[in-house]
């Protein structure tokens, strides 16, 4: 995002908070067509307030909406609680705002960097959380494709939390990815092989399994289960897209720490994965 | 798991056959029986044996072949030389009529409704998935289950198996009914390694992932496909010779067709009544040779081909029966082995069956296969 757009999202946030007495307090992060900022309540609640970059509010955007709002339903420990959708009208343009709760205990890749790798009970709790919440988002015919440590964000009580849902997609309706295009969305070192070759027909939950086992192998062995000693991230992608075999000292540590359902969940074909949800939950519950 | 009878021409008799009471269930055919008969049928078989498992395969495989008595069916579309099969629209419309054809005949279960393609393409099985879903949707009482149409060149693609695993495995469905097309000619065994090892691993991930493959037409490869953990195979009395292909419907040409042929093995071979005896002589029957109660009837009645043809059927229906109960990838490894020893062994002495075809050159494929896939 451009210098001149972040200072036009951020004074229409703060004459957003202005207008709806809430306490504009600074900005949390941003993406390439939104930003969230950080902002108080007349209760003294924070809330996440994104605002979406004027021109750039498509058919996505209100698809992760509409999936935001489905998901806040199901009141789940493990998803964003999404408080409201709101077009406010700032120096002559039209902005649109959304407000969801705000999760104070940062990502999982800030908490790797302070705290170091997970112990096996962490990392199974992390799997249950996560796991659980994408039961909800299977069973609401979405995917969410984003599955990172980025967008794993931690509650102050330690409770994982599913977060951002931008690239969400509905599989109950067309998709919005051109099937010409070599690469589906998502981000390279986390995707699976059927993103990363768009191959769109054999995209579903297990899609979001296969990155939740990569992000749970990066927190607690440290590694990308397909990295090879010395590969570069652009290598690990390339191992990925040509459904290279994971590598043996990742299947090793999954068995000896007694953590195989790992190796199931990142398998390359989503055929060899765990093929319902409540499976996955069953594996990593009975360790 | 047991097997099932597949239902063809005049073969609902067999159904009640006291030797081959081993079977569990029947996969129905419209093209055979109208709704009448059909439902006369189940309803006696339900009184002989409430457990048996019926389940009705719409067989609208070939839907533009004029195919016996499924027209007259009500699920039949009338509009088929002209539709658009491709349209989801389409499959919506068969699965309400083949709804209330199932809710009428209340099965036990239900195939979903599908069509032998020009092409295996991805969005061909992406459909197919979305009819079997609307199909259950649609059938109360009755389970459903995925109907898969595979061909066996089509698996001989690296990595086919897994990528059409990984579309089918999307179907909420938990039993598959899985048929193989082949151009294979009758009294020809499947021996297209590649293509073989394809279907076992497609088998074997659909089956890892808690969906039950029923592979239906099957006949002496069945051996494969219990080595690659299907739950169960169907077959029916043709089987012995005959395998799904586009000119399965087609009456049975001059020659091999009728001719009778006793299922042996030691071998994993369909013999004519002289190598029989040839096999009897060289003291190569197997144990489940010898425990079938057809043998006997069939050795009395050698040179009766009319007597042999119903025989041969029986003795081969029991024998299936009989393997698949007790077949898993040790199993038929054991049996492959034996047999493939066997078949050199005969090479040597040389003892040389009728047909030159007849020679066990599909059970060194058949081992390759189950020790590679």
């Amino acid at each position: 995002m451009t210098p001149e757009n972040e200072k036009m999202l951020a004074a229409a946030a703060q004459a957003f908070c202005d207008d709806k007495g809430l306490r504009f307090v600074e900005l949390a992060g941003h993406g390439a067509f939104k930003a969230t900022y950080r902002v108080v309540d007349s209760a003294g609640k924070t809330i996440a307030l994104k605002v979406y970059l004027p021109g750039s509010v498509n058919e996505r955007t209100s698809r992760e909406i509409d999936a935001l709002v489905a998901l806040s339903k199901t009141g789940h420990q493990s998803l964003p609680c999404f408080l409201a959708v709101i077009a406010f009208h700032h120096a002559g343009v039209d902005f649109l705002f959304s407000a969801e709760e705000f999760l104070e205990g940062g990502s999982l890749t800030e908490f790797v960097r302070t705290q170091g790798l997970l112990d096996r009970n962490r990392l199974i709790r992390l799997a249950l959380e996560v796991s659980s919440a994408l039961i909800e988002v299977a069973g609401a015919h979405l995917v969410h494709r984003d599955v990172k440590p980025d967008n794993i964000v931690l509650r102050v009580d330690g409770t994982a939390v599913l977060v951002d849902f931008g690239l969400v997609r509905n599989l109950a309706q067309l998709s919005l990815t051109q099937s010409w295009l070599a690469q589906g969305p998502g981000t390279p070192l986390f995707a699976s092989p059927e993103q990363l070759n768009n191959d769109k027909h054999i995209i579903d939950w297990r899609t979001d399994q296969f990155s939740l086992g990569v992000s749970l192998a990066f927190c607690g062995f440290g590694n990308h289960p397909y990295a090879h000693p010395g590969d570069t991230p652009d290598q690990i992608v390339a191992r990925v897209g040509s459904r290279a075999p994971v590598h043996p000292g990742f299947v090793q540590w999954a068995t000896s720490s007694g953590l195989t359902p790992l190796v199931k969940m990142v398998e390359s074909w989503p055929a060899a994965r765990y093929r319902t949800s409540s499976s996955l939950q069953v594996a990593w519950t009975s360790l | 798991m047991p097997c099932y009878h597949q239902m063809g021409d005049k073969s609902s008799n067999l159904l009640f056959e006291a030797d081959l009471g081993a079977y569990a269930g029947a996969v129905l055919s419209p093209v055979n029986e109208d709704s009448a008969s059909l439902a006369a049928l189940m309803a006696r078989m339900r009184s002989r044996r409430p457990d048996f498992e019926m389940v009705f395969d719409p067989q609208l495989y070939f839907p533009q072949s004029e195919q016996g008595q499924l027209r007259s069916w009500p699920h039949f579309p009338s509009d088929v030389d002209t539709a658009d099969l491709g349209a989801r629209a389409w499959w919506t419309s068969t699965n309400d009529q083949l709804a209330g054809v199932v809710n009428g005949l209340n099965p036990h279960a239900v195939c979903s409704p599908t069509v032998v393609p020009k092409a295996f393409r991805n969005d061909y099985y992406s459909l197919m998935v979305e009819v079997g879903e609307d199909l259950k949707a649609k059938v109360s009482g009755c389970s459903v289950l995925q109907s898969v149409i595979i061909s066996l060149d089509d698996m001989t693609t690296a990595a086919r198996a897994q990528e059409v695993a990984s579309i089918i495995s999307k179907s909420s469905l938990d039993r598959i009914f899985l048929v193989i097309v082949s151009d294979i000619n009758p009294r020809r065994e499947l021996s297209e390694v590649e293509g073989l090892k394809g279907v076992m691993r497609l088998i074997r991930l659909l089956e890892g992932g808690d969906q039950q493959v029923l592979v239906g037409f099957s006949s002496t490869d069945m051996a494969l496909w219990k080595a690659a953990g299907a739950t169960s195979c169907a077959t029916g009395k043709h089987f012995n010779l005959r395998r799904f292909t586009r000119s399965r419907f087609d009456p049975p040409t001059g020659g091999s067709g009728q001719l009778p042929y006793a299922c042996e093995e030691s071998l994993l071979a369909l013999l004519r009544a002289s190598d029989v005896v040839r096999v009897q002589a060289a003291g190569a029957f197997s144990a489940a040779t010898l425990a079938n109660p057809y043998t006997a009837q069939i050795l009395q009645s050698i040179n009766d081909v009319h007597a042999w043809l119903g025989l041969g059927w029986r003795h081969y229906l029991w024998w299936f029966a009989n393997f698949e109960a007790r077949a898993n990838r040790s199993s038929v490894m054991d049996a492959l082995r034996h047999a493939d020893r066997l078949w050199k062994d005969f090479d040597a002495l040389p003892l040389l069956m009728e047909e030159r075809n007849n020679d066990g050159a599909w059970v060194r494929q058949w081992l390759r296969a189950l020790v590679e896939f």
